[in-house]
């Protein structure tokens, strides 16, 4: 025959073994995003691939290709601010839609917080596929200022269809900030 | 106090269900069916009825979208008829080879879609690698496995001196078409007069930047304006083979035909042109299989660099493709920027922006097409996978690569859509679309040989 005092213990012991068990199960969860973070180490020593903000800021990357859900794609021709609000940047790219294979070129528009042109910038691309975990075939380069804080991108292509991030680092006036658009290109 | 503890023992039990079975590995699983239903498709009660998404991808890949051809600036005489007429006979002239029995067609057969059906061509030697088809290769801004030539023409001149190959040098070919009154006469219509090349220590008949140590010193020995001479035409000769070797189109396939029916809502001839099987084999090729993603447009191939994880062949060194053919590519005095290109500097975009770096290039190989896949097995860089059904089991099982990082992800087909996926790449044939005198040899030694 138990006593109460037992009784109290065992179903506290119990409960304490289930939620233990239960949070094993969080750390599962934990685990997939610790894999995440972990990408963009491995996407670093990818060469020109840095995709570390961006991936971060995607909601639901697990790095897992089979489970991961795709960003809403961005609008291109819309000024978007950068990360940290140090500019305001607008893509336009010379082909609308996205073409598949084509190298194409695209013109960046670059204006401060306060609205004014920035006119030497200098001006990184980077980009690739999440799901693939493969960087640009092409490294797209600056090719002319045009003045009036819009600069000439050369050397763009996309060589599959799918879900595409591209990432522009910007460097002005000793401020660095960077802005990432996905891209979805159609095959 | 029993029955306290029982009550409590089933609260407990129940709470326990609750958290391993519930709400948590339900929503993975839930996360996990959202994010492949474009990857694990329903099956298609009807194999012949296509979304109107579908059919747009259909038509990109129909032969109907191929663009025009576009102009190879590199090449003055690319769309030359007369150059073409003399390529052609350049490229299954064996007299062109260290042996006097290996032409261009002895790798790039007409009949086998200008490959051999070998797993590493032979020449004069044995290569290590397979032969490409040649087909719609004008489209392609590189050739090659690795990429390391950016133009047909360049291409070209690459054979003719490889030691494997044809095994012979520049200035040897150049002497050839010099003494043959023949190729003489169509050389100087073409490009201008010969110069005098008969002073043997000037122009020495055998000389080169070839690994044979003879013809190298020969060539060392050789006066800068001379080498020169030598060189353009020499270069004239690759050009002319490309003017031939962009006639060289695919036809209309059954897939072709496939697609016009079903753009045209024509369930009937849909029906009749494709079975069952290789209408859902198109249906894999585009959705659960994700071939697209690599071999997309109408020549099913998107001409970049992958690495799909084909086993190295274990007797022949570390092949790295991409990451090596690159750097060749950029440092090759024959490429797009060099001297006897005849394009100015802002069209060669696709030599200028390549990516040159990452691990992603490593072991990456160029994408063929898959236009007249059935018939040029085996398959991969060294001939390494002998028949479309082990490659299939390949892309499906997606092992890790040896070297570099695969790009593939397992696919989990089921052994029917495999099938089916196999049945769909048989209507993938088509003959090439050229004059037929053009697909013989205008030699008569040559139809001999075989």
């Amino acid at each position: 025959m138990m006593t109460k005092k037992t009784v109290k213990k065992l179903t506290l012991s119990i409960i304490f073994v289930l939620l233990s068990a239960c949070s094993n199960d969080q750390g599962g969860q934990g685990q997939a995003t610790q894999e995440s973070n972990q990408m963009p180490a491995t996407a670093k020593s990818m060469g020109e691939m840095s995709m570390e903000t961006s991936m971060n800021e995607m909601p639901g990357m697990t790095g897992m290709p089979h489970a991961m859900t795709i960003p809403e794609t961005d609008e291109l021709g819309q000024s978007r601010s950068t990360d940290n609000a140090l500019f305001q940047v607008r893509i336009e790219p010379a082909i609308d839609p996205l073409p598949l294979n084509r190298m194409h070129g695209w013109v960046l528009s670059l204006v401060d917080a306060s609205g004014a042109p920035v006119d030497s910038a200098e001006i990184l691309v980077e980009g690739g596929m999440p799901a693939h975990n493969h960087g640009m075939p092409t490294s797209p380069q600056v090719t002319d200022n045009l003045g009036e804080g819009r600069y000439q991108i050369e050397g763009v292509q996309f060589q599959m269809p799918g879900h595409w991030v591209m990432t522009f680092n910007i460097s002005a006036g000793g401020q660095l900030d960077s802005v990432t658009y996905n891209l979805m290109l159609q095959p | 106090m029993n029955r306290a503890i029982l009550y409590l023992l089933i609260v407990i039990l129940a709470a326990a269900g609750f958290i391993f079975t519930g709400s948590d590995t339900q929503e993975d699983v839930e996360i996990l069916v959202e994010n492949r239903s474009d990857v694990v498709m329903q099956v298609k009660l009807d194999p012949h009825e296509w979304s109107s998404e579908e059919l747009g991808v259909l038509q990109s890949l129909s032969l109907d979208s191929l663009p025009v051809l576009p102009p190879d600036p590199s090449n003055v005489v690319a769309d030359n008829s007369v150059a073409a007429n003399f390529g052609y006979q350049l490229f299954f002239d064996v007299r062109l080879s260290s042996n006097g029995e290996v032409s261009c067609a002895s790798c790039h057969k007409p009949e086998l879609k200008f490959t051999d059906g070998l797993p590493r061509s032979l020449g004069v030697g044995v290569t290590p690698r397979k032969s490409m088809t040649i087909i719609g290769t004008a489209h392609s801004p590189w050739l090659f496995w690795d990429g390391r030539k950016d133009s047909q023409w360049s291409q070209a001149l690459g054979p003719l001196e490889n030691a494997e190959e044809h095994g012979a040098n520049r200035s040897f070919y150049v002497h050839i078409i010099a003494n043959d009154e023949s190729y003489r006469g169509q050389y100087e219509s073409l490009f201008g007069k010969i110069p005098d090349l008969s002073d043997a220590t000037r122009f020495p008949p055998s000389a080169g930047p070839v690994p044979d140590p003879e013809a190298k010193a020969a060539w060392d020995s050789m006066a800068p304006e001379d080498k020169d001479v030598i060189n353009g035409i020499f270069v004239n000769l690759g050009k002319s083979i490309a003017a031939y070797e962009r006639l060289l189109m695919p036809g209309k396939s059954r897939f072709d035909d496939y697609v016009e029916s079903a753009l045209s809502n024509n369930r009937q001839q849909q029906e009749e042109i494709f079975t069952e099987s290789e209408a859902r084999g198109l249906d894999v090729f585009v959705g659960k299989g994700q071939c697209i993603n690599c071999h997309n447009g109408p020549l099913l191939t998107n001409n970049a660099f992958h690495n799909t994880g084909i086993p190295p062949a274990l007797d022949l060194p570390p092949d790295f493709g991409r990451i090596e053919g690159v750097y060749m590519v950029k440092e090759d005095p024959f490429n797009c920027l060099g001297e006897y290109s005849d394009v100015d500097q802002e069209q060669c975009e696709d030599l200028i922006y390549t990516r040159t770096e990452g691990q992603e290039i490593i072991a990456a190989f160029k994408t063929p097409t898959l236009r007249n896949v059935t018939e040029t097995s085996p398959y991969m860089h060294s001939g390494q996978i002998p028949n479309l059904t082990e490659v299939i089991r390949h892309y499906n099982a997606a092992p890790l690569a040896v070297r570099g990082h695969s790009e593939l992800a397992t696919i989990d087909l089921t052994t029917e859509e495999m099938r089916a996926l196999e049945d769909f790449l048989h209507t993938l044939s088509s003959p090439v679309d050229v004059p037929a005198e053009y697909l013989q040899s205008p030699w008569p030694e040559v139809l001999s040989e075989e």
